[in-house]
């Protein structure tokens, strides 16, 4: 009971925060524009028909429509705006849950109750991830509903973004957590936080993929497997795009899409142009175990580091 | 060797905060059930961190100690502590009630149980009006008035407070005595932490003074201050005593009164009859005793032995 009342309260406190609304405000209007959208047999209409462009690819009648639509809807909505503007705004809000609570009068409030320490510090731990699960289903289940009414795609495996995000936001919340514990600041979690996804975690993730999908790195066989070492520790916060088009299906269209996209580059021979296919199919047929129990097993050592610091600090 | 007779029982408690700074040097400490105990010292004195070894969020370097007859750090004996901790931050943006109905939840109360003692003591201490209020609107005096509610309303066997009247206005303070004394009445034991040192004085059976991180003097309020009890002797007139005769009884005088650093009647008695032999008018005998800060300065200075 008290371990509910606890996440109640985290999450309570994030909601009287103005960034939760205006992050809700902002993908309301996200969601408006998407609405806004809609495809013809000759391509596609913005701002409810006043702005037409023909484009072949874009028309409905396309072979590669439904791929192409998915592509967009995760790579854009999902990998961009909601698991990187959205992740940033739920980082910049959740910052200041560790530091607040450890406070002195405030954490002597809390410790002087019948819960032990680690369920206290889980309780605050997943009432901070509600800021992402509430984010992301207001988000997810308002763009399922335009996608499948105004563009006829009735997508139901699209929901599983939600946990995706969620997921997403906890690899990085646990950073943000162990930084707020050991700093007792919100601004200096934040930042860090944010220091270990721009300079460790993404490039460590894209120089895997440069080292790997780039023909001309084939020999660079050391670096490669330093890479691979990298992005095996490394949370994959750049796979939820990949990961939802995996759930969504019509991951043959994709790489059809992949295909067309590369055959229009003169500059590639034919050899390369099928060794970046290769890459980009792999990374597409990736197995999800794989890179969310790798990403988990991160996410599990960071609290436990953050978990044991709580349980040992003398407040 | 500890039992479960007593609402506390604390026994060679040390603390050393980064490995140099010593908090506590072995404290011992007994509270009774029933029984109001303050807990005096100098800022520094370890009071703060003796109070949170109880609670849980500190914990000792060594020692050993109950808390109403089970080990400290006894998740479950929480349930029925009541803690109102010093400088205390409640979430700004909830309302006496809510914030009263978390708390209480926290400590497993149900919801009904909350909401109905809630509303009894916020009424007791005249906060009712408040209730629907956020707390970022209430003074210092007010918080402390909740923060006492929510120390009480899980009707707790032990009752910890530090600092409580801090802030708090005559009125309030009164209230908040007449609740301490009626828990005391129902059996609840009560430890106080506070530096108001008159306040400690009209509700406490015993005290324990804290001195660098040591239980410098402990008793109840009689037991520390029976020993500097004196007596004051005023005369009429300007003639003063014969120097022979204060020498004789140890005393002092500052005219127009003899001070008698003396516990023993009988001493004062003989004394009243050599001045007035000596026909020096009385006008009063007024019997002197420390006052509780009177010791506590005097604990803290090092001038007075231990007892």
């Amino acid at each position: 009971m008290p371990f509910w009342t606890l996440i109640a309260m985290t999450f309570r406190e994030l909601r009287e925060r103005r960034l939760f609304w205006l992050n809700l405000v902002l993908s309301l209007i996200v969601v408006l524009a998407l609405a806004s959208i809609s495809f013809d047999t000759q391509g596609v209409n913005f701002m409810f028909g006043r702005l037409h462009v023909d484009n072949p690819n874009f028309a409905s009648t396309s072979p590669y429509f439904h791929g192409m639509i998915i592509t967009i809807v995760s790579e854009l909505l999902i990998g961009l705006y909601i698991g990187f503007v959205g992740t940033i705004i739920g980082l910049i809000s959740t910052a200041g849950i560790f530091p607040a609570f450890i406070e002195k009068g405030a954490v002597d409030l809390v410790l002087a109750r019948p819960m032990e320490r680690w369920k206290i510090f889980l309780a605050k731990y997943f009432g901070g991830l509600g800021f992402m699960l509430i984010q992301s289903t207001v988000f997810i289940l308002l763009t399922y509903i335009v996608i499948g009414v105004r563009w006829q795609i009735w997508l139901p495996r699209y929901l599983l973004g939600i946990p995706l995000l969620v997921l997403l936001f906890s690899y990085l919340y646990s950073l943000s957590v162990l930084f707020g514990l050991w700093t007792r600041s919100a601004m200096a979690s934040l930042f860090l936080t944010l220091v270990c996804w721009f300079i460790v975690i993404i490039p460590a993730q894209k120089t895997y993929e440069i080292f790997h999908s780039t023909p001309q790195f084939k020999d660079f066989t050391r670096v490669r497997q330093f890479t691979s070492l990298a992005n095996t520790i490394v949370p994959k916060t750049s796979y939820i795009p990949t990961l939802l088009q995996q759930a969504i299906g019509e991951t043959e269209q994709i790489d059809l899409i992949n295909q067309k996209l590369l055959n229009q580059n003169p500059q590639l021979s034919p050899a390369d142009q099928q060794y970046m296919l290769d890459f980009a199919h792999q990374m597409l047929h990736r197995p999800w175990y794989g890179v969310i129990g790798s990403s988990l097993l991160f996410e599990l050592v960071i609290l436990l580091l953050a978990g044991w610091r709580f349980q040992r600090y003398d407040f | 060797m500890m039992n479960g007779n007593w609402a506390v029982e604390l026994q060679g408690l040390h603390k050393t905060y980064s490995r140099r700074i010593h908090a506590l040097r072995g404290v011992d400490l007994r509270i009774g059930r029933g029984e109001i105990f303050g807990l005096l010292g100098p800022n520094g004195a370890g009071k703060s961190t003796l109070v949170k070894i109880m609670m849980t969020i500190v914990r000792p370097l060594a020692g050993q100690g109950t808390l109403l007859g089970h080990p400290l750090g006894h998740q479950p004996t929480l349930q029925h502590v009541g803690y109102l901790p010093e400088n205390h931050r409640f979430p700004s943006y909830l309302t006496a009630r809510r914030m009263l109905h978390y708390y209480g939840r926290l400590t497993r109360a149900s919801s009904i149980s909350c909401r109905r003692r809630a509303a009894e003591l916020l009424d007791r201490l005249g906060m009712s009006r408040w209730t629907e209020i956020r707390l970022e609107k209430y003074s210092k005096g007010m918080l402390q008035r909740v923060g006492l509610c929510q120390a009480l309303q899980h009707d707790p066997q032990l009752i910890v407070l530090d600092e409580p009247t801090d802030g708090v206005d005559p009125i309030g303070r009164k209230q908040i005595r007449e609740l301490l004394l009626e828990a005391r009445q129902q059996g609840k034991s009560i430890l106080i932490n506070s530096h108001i040192l008159s306040e400690l004085e009209m509700v406490c059976d015993r005290v324990a003074i804290l001195l660098q991180g040591r239980v410098a003097r402990q008793g109840t309020i009689a037991e520390l201050t029976d020993h500097t009890r004196s007596y004051e002797i005023s005369l009429i007139g300007d003639q003063p005593p014969p120097p022979e005769l204060l020498q004789r009884y140890n005393a002092k005088y500052e005219p127009p009164a003899i001070h008698l650093s003396e516990n023993d009647p009988v001493r004062v008695n003989q004394l009243l009859d050599d001045l007035r032999n000596r026909q020096l008018l009385i006008s009063a005998v007024t019997p002197r005793r420390w006052s509780l800060e009177d010791v506590f300065i005097d604990a803290a200075q090092g001038t007075g032995g231990d007892q």
